[in-house]
């Protein structure tokens, strides 16, 4: 990326997935329109792609995100038979503020690696076929998965 | 032979410093942290360059390292002050900037950036105070006659606003701060077209100028109300720093499902749904807004003439 050898600490180290990097933008987008399956997975790997800096952090945000969510499922699921269907309709909201505010985070934090890569000029492609394609196949991949927990996890 | 390298590109560093060229500095000063990666100038210049290309974490760290290896360095200090404002940690920058003061009670960039933190704690009378010190060190200071005529201008004072920016470029006319304040001002005063030109004159003298920049923007935001929408939106935003941000949007989006979800067990399908669409256009707006400006603010670099009368 340079010639100098000093590295700032907010640099990104793009590695051989660069070819693959994209803005982290298509991404969140496509954890909203396809799921959040998909948004995490390609976070992790967007993030990868672009050497981003704060690679450790970003992966474990997307893990914890996860994990509250599957929690949160559970909490409802046991809840279940004390609340009435008018107040479910409330705590279920907890489900995507969930994923959306944890991938909202993770796109501000790759976003400023990502910014930086673009400056020094890394290739960047276009995500917006994977967000179409995530949102048109998002029914089938919900059919696919099936479970009624999984499908509420990771979609 | 490593002496010499490393002061060659520190006076090259220094000469993009100087000339506002922010993104040249960083790359030079980094090339002599490659030479000699314990020079604590370098590390404080580097991290004052990083601010202001809106770096602040890693201009925190660079400040850090520039403190640890001299913690008597008045540049250091300023450094690690300015990145403690920008992360709006008003303790650490108060103690750093008064170190900076104490250190070299000379040192003009001290009282600016302490005069920056009053400004961000609201005492302006504290910031005109400071600027008047820094004024009677050194009264052809081209920055603090800028400060003073912006901080006139956030007062609504515009005759007083005026006259700092016009001392300024009576000593340089070629200042860009002072050409985009009084850019600002013939905007505050419903002036568009000589808001106009000066925003032209700064960008013909640099057209990476943030400042420069950010007069374009004001002036497209206030010749279309859709983007000047998004651009207070924006700009309010911004101001409050990225967390706050999200837990507004995060706030947004709950009370957006709560009032949906109250109206559809009222059944109110009609309204629920009108709820539905109107935040699907606040979103489109937010999404498209940033693009839809850009393109506009680049298109109007383009066409970056001055008038011939000007």
């Amino acid at each position: 990326m340079t010639d100098a050898t000093y590295h700032i600490i907010d640099e990104p180290r793009p590695g051989s997935l660069s070819k693959w990097a994209t803005n982290p933008f298509w991404i969140l987008l496509t954890l909203m329109l396809g799921g959040a399956w998909i948004g995490w997975c390609w976070f992790a790997f967007n993030a990868v792609a672009i050497g981003s800096a704060t690679l450790k952090k970003e992966i474990a945000w997307m893990v914890g995100s996860m994990v509250a969510v599957a929690a949160a499922v559970l909490i409802i699921g046991a809840m279940l038979s004390q609340m009435g269907d008018a107040s479910l309709g409330y705590w279920i909201i907890a489900l995507p503020v969930l994923k959306i505010g944890a991938g909202y985070y993770v796109y501000v934090m790759q976003y400023r690696s990502f910014a930086l890569y673009e400056y020094y000029g890394g290739t960047v492609r276009n995500g917006m076929f994977v967000t179409l394609l995530a949102f048109l196949s998002r029914g089938y991949v919900y059919d696919a998965i099936g479970q009624p927990f999984w499908q509420v996890v990771l979609m | 032979m490593n002496e010499r390298t490393k002061e060659r590109h520190f006076h090259q560093a220094e000469h993009y410093w100087a000339s506002g060229l922010y993104h040249q500095a960083i790359e030079a000063f980094k090339r002599v942290l490659a030479t000699d990666p314990d020079d604590s100038d370098a590390h404080a210049y580097l991290s004052l360059c990083l601010m202001q290309t809106k770096r602040p974490h890693a201009a925190m760290v660079e400040a850090q390292l520039a403190l640890r290896l001299d913690p008597m360095s008045v540049v250091a200090h300023l450094a690690m002050g300015t990145a403690a404002l920008a992360k709006r940690q008003a303790a650490a920058a108060e103690k750093h900037l008064t170190q900076t003061i104490e250190l070299d009670p000379m040192y003009v960039p001290g009282y600016l950036r302490l005069a920056a933190l009053r400004a961000f704690q609201g005492d302006a009378k504290a910031q005109r105070e400071l600027l008047d010190k820094a004024q009677s060190i050194d009264p052809e200071n081209e920055a603090v006659l800028v400060e003073l005529g912006e901080l006139c201008l956030s007062q609504g004072d515009l005759f007083g606003a005026r006259r700092w920016a016009e001392e300024a470029l009576s000593i340089n006319p070629e200042q860009l701060d002072a050409i985009v304040l009084m850019g600002h001002i013939a905007l505050r005063d419903g002036r568009l077209e000589a808001a106009q030109e000066h925003m032209i004159w700064a960008l013909q003298e640099d057209p990476t100028d943030t400042g420069a920049l950010g007069l374009l923007s004001a002036i497209k935001a206030r010749k279309n109300w859709f983007l000047g929408l998004w651009w207070r939106y924006n700009t309010w935003m911004n101001e409050r720093g990225v967390q706050r941000m999200i837990v507004i949007l995060i706030g947004a989006y709950i009370a957006y499902r709560v009032i949906n979800q109250m109206l559809i067990a009222s059944q109110l399908d009609d309204a629920a749904n009108l709820v539905s669409y109107l935040w699907l256009g606040v979103c489109a707006y937010t999404w498209f807004g940033p693009a839809l400006f850009q393109r506009s603010i680049d298109k109007e670099l383009n066409k970056v003439t001055l008038a011939d009368d000007f």
